[in-house]
């Protein structure tokens, strides 16, 4: 039993869903007694961090295979070696009795093809054959003849990985489907995007995330006000995770009273450091800030935050703020260019401080 | 014969290095070591061809004959000419006994006996080889902690010191952890054959000598030049040549050089002195950085001769020290700016045309920067590698909450998750609940009641197994990045906690057997099919039964792996393989039932 909020009232059932109903309905009726389960298409689920991309999927799952028992989350970790050139790696495998669930992007770029490869022609290679647990009230079970091959953050799979996954798809297709999980559609190549069942979640709206916060923190009996409920939804936009964190951060912290007027939201460490080079890059246009960046950059690729996200966040605080600190449209026409020429050197080079710094100085140069 | 061979010095006089480093050397093999006792090892390091190893010899033959009186008395006879008698070196040729074996036998040399003799290890084993590498500093090791009554024979190690060239272009990859790094590879010199252990030890005396001074070098070259032509009167031509020579501060280099010169003397007389002088990376970005002194040489002439000079410039270490320094000729935000993205875009440009590119750029831009230098701050390292490993660290950390959470909660949850939220909130939720827990629990034990009816999640948390500080450490509040150098504290150093909780898990089990031993008749539910599910009672959080029999196994499969490769682990015993430990609840009955499994598991076995 966990102690975190985000995961005691994560849905388990497709009808504990609670935003966005249209997507919902859908993946009901895919997963409904009436059609053929066993028809039931690879899926694409892309989205927005938090938005519950991996909650729905896993409900679907609950469905498919075990009638919303809940047996699909009688989760193990595995360590899977995996020898690549005389190396040997290591992956963290979780796995149910019916599907298993795999990071390729933990391993690196270039080895993800072969990871790929090996276990879906593991998977693929024998036939599967689950019988719901609880049969429904017509009587007659279905099998289900596939096992399901859960791909978290598909858009970080190399270009030869996912051309090694569009073959097997084809070749496997009886025996297993799969599931990917990204959240942008840019880096996944057209083949794959055309064999599979694009599913775009978007993050709650404004109301349902309330919602959402609020009937947890009914549940918690934590006492909150207007302030703070906007201020939560403000920061997290959407994005649930970081919300119910934020939200249980805070009640520990405030002893479970959150109508408090004056009360403030507690930012991930790592986002305060953006907030400061932001305001660091519009406030003091000298070479010694550069240095006093730098240092920020480091501090943050040290904690394992990447580059890409680093350079996003700052455009998106310019975005957001640029009206508070005044700057003029062109002005962010120029950032969000400037971004875009440095997100393409950072994916091409190997160093990922000179393009952070390449970036920084040109901001504090044109704003 | 070739004249390195035909002029080797005879006598410590004739040795081309400045007379007070030979008496320092002198006084540390002779006093230090032999008398005061207060050195094992001295490590003789230096670019090659500066005399090192002549002057280690000499100054031994020089001992032996000063005290020639003492050893004849005790019956040794010395060829005056045979160093063997006096000196043992070290031959990584001879593959019949190795370096360990070669040390032991030495040590029959006792020191201050008439059998002394002085160890010299002038080439080294291949340290290439991660294996004999490691075996070669444990022998220096152990050797420095042998205590041997003070009796072991003094020992020297002459490192040439010399900076490779690397072709392979550098990509950190992700998550695979291969890059060049200030390493033997790339840089053989002390520092980097020797660990910290060795080169901080106390019985460790550490000596660099520099390139032979131009004037010394200088002059031997006239005085062999002289002995050569005893006929001619040495011409002009000669003179330059001499003079060009002695910049090279390598002596058997020159002597080479000038023997073809006094051979065939019309052939090669147009090509300047060729030895690839190499320069240091910090020399090398000083030249960059601050241009040079000498007259006539344009911008052209020092990326020409970096070029030639410096064959690492087109690594990435270089290149990102260099970024490090361009603040020190560059004021102007516009003109960093510039620089800033021309470093970028050679990122991804072709390694030597981007190098080159990047100098020029650099250089051009320092040149014309009307601002004074910032002549007093030195150059700057970067501090790539200092975050690298931070990098590392983190991430095990990261990992390791990823499993450890896993354990407890049976919830999944991805790297990324964990980088950009979990790491951050859930050690302080976790720390909010475990301090108002340890109040509680302070004022119960005040007011003299029970602690165990604590109802909240706080009685839950043990700071052995969670971590209650932020994954990866706390952002440090940096302004510069001098700082990062303080914001690392014990990195070096990770311990599991993963770990730690599943082998307090198989403990647990363990007493548990040995308490239940005696009672075989437990209920044992027979093991299921993987996939078959049970649909009885659908309801059911208790895991199946075959389930945790994996677990068992994964566990203790996971134990042995780590034990494996933490070597600072004990290793875990054989028959505790098949125990295993239950980690997705400590109820008392699953634990029972697991425990019987164990027992009924055992005893077939039997």
């Amino acid at each position: 039993m966990s102690y975190l909020w985000v995961d005691k009232y994560r849905p388990k059932t497709l009808s504990e869903l609670s935003h966005s109903y249209d997507i919902t309905a859908k993946l009901e009726n895919l997963s409904s007694a009436t059609s053929n389960i066993n028809n039931i298409p690879n899926i694409l689920v892309y989205g927005p961090n938090g938005a519950g991309k991996k909650t729905r999927i896993m409900a679907l799952l609950n469905r498919i295979y075990c009638q919303d028992s809940n047996q699909i989350y009688k989760l193990k970790i595995d360590v899977r070696q995996f020898k690549i050139n005389s190396k040997s790696l290591e992956l963290n495998v979780i796995s149910s009795p019916y599907h298993i669930e795999i990071t390729p992007s933990d391993l690196g770029f270039s080895n993800d093809k072969i990871v790929i490869q090996e276990l879906i022609k593991e998977l693929g290679s024998t036939s599967h054959q689950f019988t719901p647990t609880s049969s429904s009230t017509t009587g007659e079970t279905q099998h289900v003849r596939f096992k399901t091959i859960v791909i978290n953050d598909a858009n970080k799979l190399s270009k030869a990985a996912q051309h090694a996954l569009r073959r097997t798809i084809e070749k496997y297709s009886k025996n297993i489907r799969i599931i990917m999980c990204c959240e942008t559609l840019s880096n996944i190549i057209d083949p794959i995007r055309s064999r599979m069942l694009n599913v775009r979640l978007s993050a709650p709206s404004q109301p349902e995330f309330q919602n959402i916060v609020k009937d947890v923190s009914l549940k918690e009996s934590v006492t909150m006000g207007d302030i703070f409920i906007n201020k939560l939804s403000v920061l997290c936009r959407g994005n649930i995770r970081l919300g119910l964190l934020t939200l249980e951060n805070m009640a520990v912290l405030k002893n479970m009273d959150l109508s408090g007027a004056d009360i403030n939201v507690i930012k991930p460490d790592w986002m305060v450091c953006i907030d400061k080079i932001c305001l660091l890059t519009l406030k003091n246009k000298t070479v010694d800030t550069v240095l006093t960046i730098r240092g920020i950059f480091y501090d943050l690729l040290a904690h394992c935050i990447p580059a890409e996200l680093i350079l996003q966040k700052i455009v998106e605080w310019i975005l957001e703020n640029a009206e508070l600190v005044k700057l003029r449209q062109d002005k962010i026409t120029t950032v969000i260019y400037y971004a875009s020429i440095f997100d393409e050197r950072l994916k091409l080079g190997s160093k990922d401080i000179f393009h952070l710094e390449g970036f920084i100085t040109k901001m504090i140069l044109e704003i | 014969m070739l004249f390195d061979v035909k002029y080797k010095p005879n006598s410590i006089e004739d040795v081309c290095i400045n007379p007070k480093k030979i008496k320092d050397v002198r006084h540390v093999l002779f006093q230090e070591i032999l008398l005061e006792n207060r050195y094992k090892i001295l490590i003789l390091s230096g670019p090659s061809g500066s005399c090192k190893s002549s002057m280690v010899k000499l100054l031994v033959k020089e001992y032996y004959e000063e005290n020639k009186n003492l050893f004849k008395r005790f019956g040794i006879t010395s060829d005056a000419n045979d160093s063997s008698d006096y000196i043992i070196e070290y031959d990584p040729l001879n593959k019949d006994i190795s370096f360990r074996d070669f040390l032991n036998s030495c040590k029959i040399f006792k020191k201050n006996t008439s059998f002394m003799k002085f160890v010299v290890i002038k080439h080294l084993p291949n340290i290439y080889h991660d294996q004999t590498h490691a075996d070669f500093l444990k022998c220096i090791i152990e050797w420095l902690d042998d205590d041997f009554d003070d009796l072991l024979p003094p020992l020297v190690l002459i490192i040439s010191e010399c900076d490779l060239p690397k072709s392979v272009s550098d990509n950190i990859i992700e998550n695979n952890y291969s890059f060049n790094k200030f390493d033997i590879y790339s840089h053989y010199i002390p520092e980097t054959i020797f660990s910290k252990d060795i080169l901080m030890h106390p019985f460790v005396k550490r000596i660099n000598t520099n390139k032979i001074a131009k004037l010394y070098l200088k002059k031997q070259l006239t005085k062999i030049l002289a002995m050569e032509i005893k006929e001619q009167k040495v011409n002009k031509k000669y003179e330059e040549i001499i003079t060009k020579l002695s910049n090279l501060g390598d002596l058997p280099s020159a002597l080479i050089q000038l023997q073809q010169y006094i051979q065939t003397p019309f052939l090669s007389s147009d090509s300047s002195a060729h030895k690839d002088t190499g320069l240091s990376m910090f020399h090398a970005m000083g030249k960059i950085i601050y241009g040079t002194k000498e007259e006539n040489t344009s911008n052209e002439d020092i990326i020409k001769k970096l070029r030639s000079d410096y064959q690492q410039c087109t690594e990435s270490v270089f290149k990102m020290s260099l970024l490090e320094n361009i603040d020190i000729g560059c004021d102007e935000i516009k003109t960093f700016a510039d620089i800033a993205d021309t470093l970028s875009s050679t990122d991804i440009m072709d390694d030597a045309l981007g190098t080159e590119v990047y100098l020029r750029k650099i250089r051009r831009n320092m040149d014309a920067a009307t601002t004074q230098k910032k002549s007093k701050v030195g150059l700057k390292f970067t501090p790539f590698f200092k975050v690298y490993k931070k990098k590392q660290h983190s991430m095990k950390q990261y990992k390791d909450f990823q499993l450890l959470d896993m354990a407890f909660t049976n919830n999944f949850k991805n790297l990324k998750d964990i980088i950009q939220s979990f790491g951050f909130y859930d050690p302080v939720i976790k720390k909010l609940h475990y301090e108002k827990f340890k109040g509680w629990k302070e004022y119960m034990l005040s007011i003299g009641k029970s602690t165990l009816t604590y109802k909240e999640l706080g009685s839950r948390i043990d700071p052995k197994f969670s971590y209650l500080n932020k994954l990866g450490g706390d952002y440090g509040s940096i302004t510069s990045v001098k700082d990062i150098d303080m914001l690392d504290p014990g990195s070096a150093y990770f311990e599991s906690k993963y770990l730690l909780f599943l082998k307090n898990c198989q403990k647990n089990v363990e007493t548990f057997i040995s308490e239940e031993q005696e009672n075989d008749e437990l209920p044992y539910d027979p093991k299921k099919d993987d996939f078959d599910i049970e649909d009885s009672d659908s309801d059911s959080l208790v895991s199946g039964t075959s389930d945790d029999d994996e677990l068992f196994q994964l566990t203790s499969q996971q134990i042995n792996k780590f034990s494996k490769t933490t070597p600072t682990d004990q290793a875990v015993p054989e028959n505790q393989k098949n125990s295993a430990s239950d980690y997705s609840d400590d109820s008392d009955d699953e634990l029972f039932e697991l425990t019987s499994q164990h027992i009924k598991r055992m005893n077939a076995n039997k």
